[in-house]
């Protein structure tokens, strides 16, 4: 056996400890909610339209399904390609460059801009100014703008892990920036690329603050009309718990965000462990 | 002998640091030269200086001027021209994540070779010209990252002669390497300076020794010394060569 010094012991300890705890809560939260809204989902639940009085007292929450889903596509709909080419632009053509250095320090403020704000700004825009009133394409403007900052950082870095000596052999051989990029560079890195996308659409699928107050309704039928109001899985939990329509309801309702969520970040960081191996 | 690459009072600079000072230097075709000298003395920017990739360093500056066959490659506004005629290989083998038959490809597709044939013969003619045909010839379309690290020093050169370079620019290219494939790529570079012109960096001076014709030796981004390996060697004229030579630094 190996002996350890006392401080050691104790840090490691300290580590497992704190592991244990976090992986606890996780499970706990879990558990909670499988047993206080699991026995609630079925087919009719996952299939059917918000009913009762008070509305979503009975019934399922397929519209806000729809919805969440609706929402999360337009979102990524307006990210990814800006976000991507800024990536691109920040990992291949802008290296050592000033302009470089500020829109990372910008990308980086941007995360931290609370959803509420975005929310408030895309109200203040889109809602009110361009007159699109509270409505889908609202909602999916306020989730890709915050979400867009998430996309930049993860692909620009799923970029920069791909061996910088493929791109001095290719340069070296008199090729253009952008062959390399599509022979060599990208198709390293696009799993690292889907990974932070997923993370993205994760994000997006919980936010509950920038489409409150652009996109969403108690009731809707979320059938993918850009100018109408849509039904989502936060907004409906949150309702269902304010009002006390119905905790079972709301249970089951959470259940399934949190299913949804689990499963988008597992894919994610299976993706990631893909890039990891590629660029070993 | 006609003289391939000449320098004419180059100097650079990375930012404000001073890293070549005036050299003034002219290399030989269908011959090696070797440049040794401590680290840090310049060697490896003014290799990278000859095919222009020394310019992706931040903040880059150079003055005076550099010949290719009569080309002043610093007024050259087709850069690319002047990478492919003067290749480079690295000191770390690098395979690209591609299969072997694709690394040796990567240059002439991108320059518009298209016809099978054509493709095949290259692929082919360079593989051989680094002794790699035999050990691979069955195993073309698979990755080239299970290859070992001699072989992807070889492929690397492939890679570089594939695009048909009048200049190969080699910087310590077998310091990651085992004598047996050291002893290999330096016969291939003998057999290569019947048609090229070939500079090679090395620390390893007994290397130097057995392929250079020639060798220059630098110190703090100056040309100190050159001339036939063996006279450098034997009895070197200046002072600090003589304490290189000697082992009594580096």
């Amino acid at each position: 056996m190996i002996k350890r010094n006392l401080g050691d012991r104790i840090l490691v300890s300290f580590f497992w400890i704190s592991g244990l705890f976090i992986l606890l809560v996780l499970v706990a939260i879990l558990a909670y909610l499988i047993w206080r809204g699991g026995a609630f989902i079925n087919i009719d639940f996952l299939l059917g339209s918000p009913e009762g009085y008070p509305l979503g007292s009975e019934g399922g929450i397929l519209p806000a399904i729809k919805g969440t889903l609706w929402l999360i596509l337009l979102a990524l709909i307006f990210s990814i390609i800006p976000g991507l080419a800024t990536a691109v632009y920040l990992s291949e053509y802008g290296r050592n460059k000033r302009l470089t250095e500020a829109v990372n320090v910008l990308v980086q403020s941007m995360m931290g801009i609370p959803s509420i704000v975005v929310g408030l700004f895309v109200y203040a825009l889109c809602v009110v100014r361009l007159g699109w009133g509270i409505s889908l394409l609202a909602g999916g403007v306020a989730l890709g703008l915050m979400v867009f900052p998430v996309i930049v950082v993860s692909s620009r870095n799923a970029l920069l892990a791909v061996d910088d000596n493929y791109r001095l052999v290719a340069r070296a051989l008199g090729v253009s920036e952008s062959y390399i990029f599509w022979r060599v560079i990208l198709p390293r890195a696009v799993p690292g690329i889907l990974a932070g996308i997923l993370l993205a659409l994760g994000y997006a699928a919980g936010a509950t603050a920038p489409i409150m107050v652009t996109a969403t309704a108690i009731i809707a039928s979320s059938s993918g009309v850009l100018l109408e109001p849509v039904m989502a899985l936060p907004y409906h939990l949150y309702i269902l718990f304010n009002e006390h329509m119905s905790l079972d309801n709301a249970y089951a309702t959470a259940l399934v965000l949190v299913l949804m969520l689990v499963f988008i970040n597992a894919l994610a960081l299976w993706l990631h462990s893909i890039q990891e191996r590629n660029n070993a | 002998m006609m003289n391939t690459v000449e320098l004419k009072n180059f100097s650079t600079w990375y930012g404000q640091a001073l890293v070549l000072q005036d050299i003034n230097i002219s290399f030989c075709n269908h011959s090696i030269t070797a440049i040794v000298g401590p680290s840090g003395c310049g060697k490896t920017t003014l290799l990278r200086s000859i095919n222009r990739t020394a310019e992706l360093e931040r903040d880059f500056t150079c003055q005076g001027e550099i010949q290719v066959f009569e080309t002043r490659i610093y007024e050259a506004k087709e850069i690319s021209a002047i990478r492919r005629r003067v290749g480079m290989v690295y000191q770390i083998p690098v395979a690209l994540p591609l299969s072997i038959r694709e690394n040796v490809l990567f240059g002439p597709r991108y320059y518009g070779v298209n016809k099978r044939s054509q493709l095949d013969n290259i692929v082919e003619n360079c593989l051989r010209k680094v002794a790699l045909w035999d050990e691979v010839k069955h195993r073309l379309n698979q990755s080239a990252d299970k290859l070992s690290g001699g072989q992807k020093q070889r492929l690397a050169m492939a890679r570089v002669l594939a695009v048909e370079p009048q200049v190969l620019l080699l910087d310590e290219p077998c310091s990651s390497l085992d004598p047996a494939s050291t002893r290999l790529i330096e016969e291939l570079l003998e057999e290569l300076s019947r048609e090229l012109c070939i500079i090679i960096v090395t620390h390893n001076l007994p290397q130097a020794r057995r392929i250079a014709r020639e060798t220059v030796f630098m110190l703090d981004g100056k040309v100190v010394e050159y001339g036939p390996t063996a006279a450098l060697f034997a009895d070197p004229k200046n002072e600090k060569t003589r304490g290189f030579v000697s082992g009594l630094y580096g």
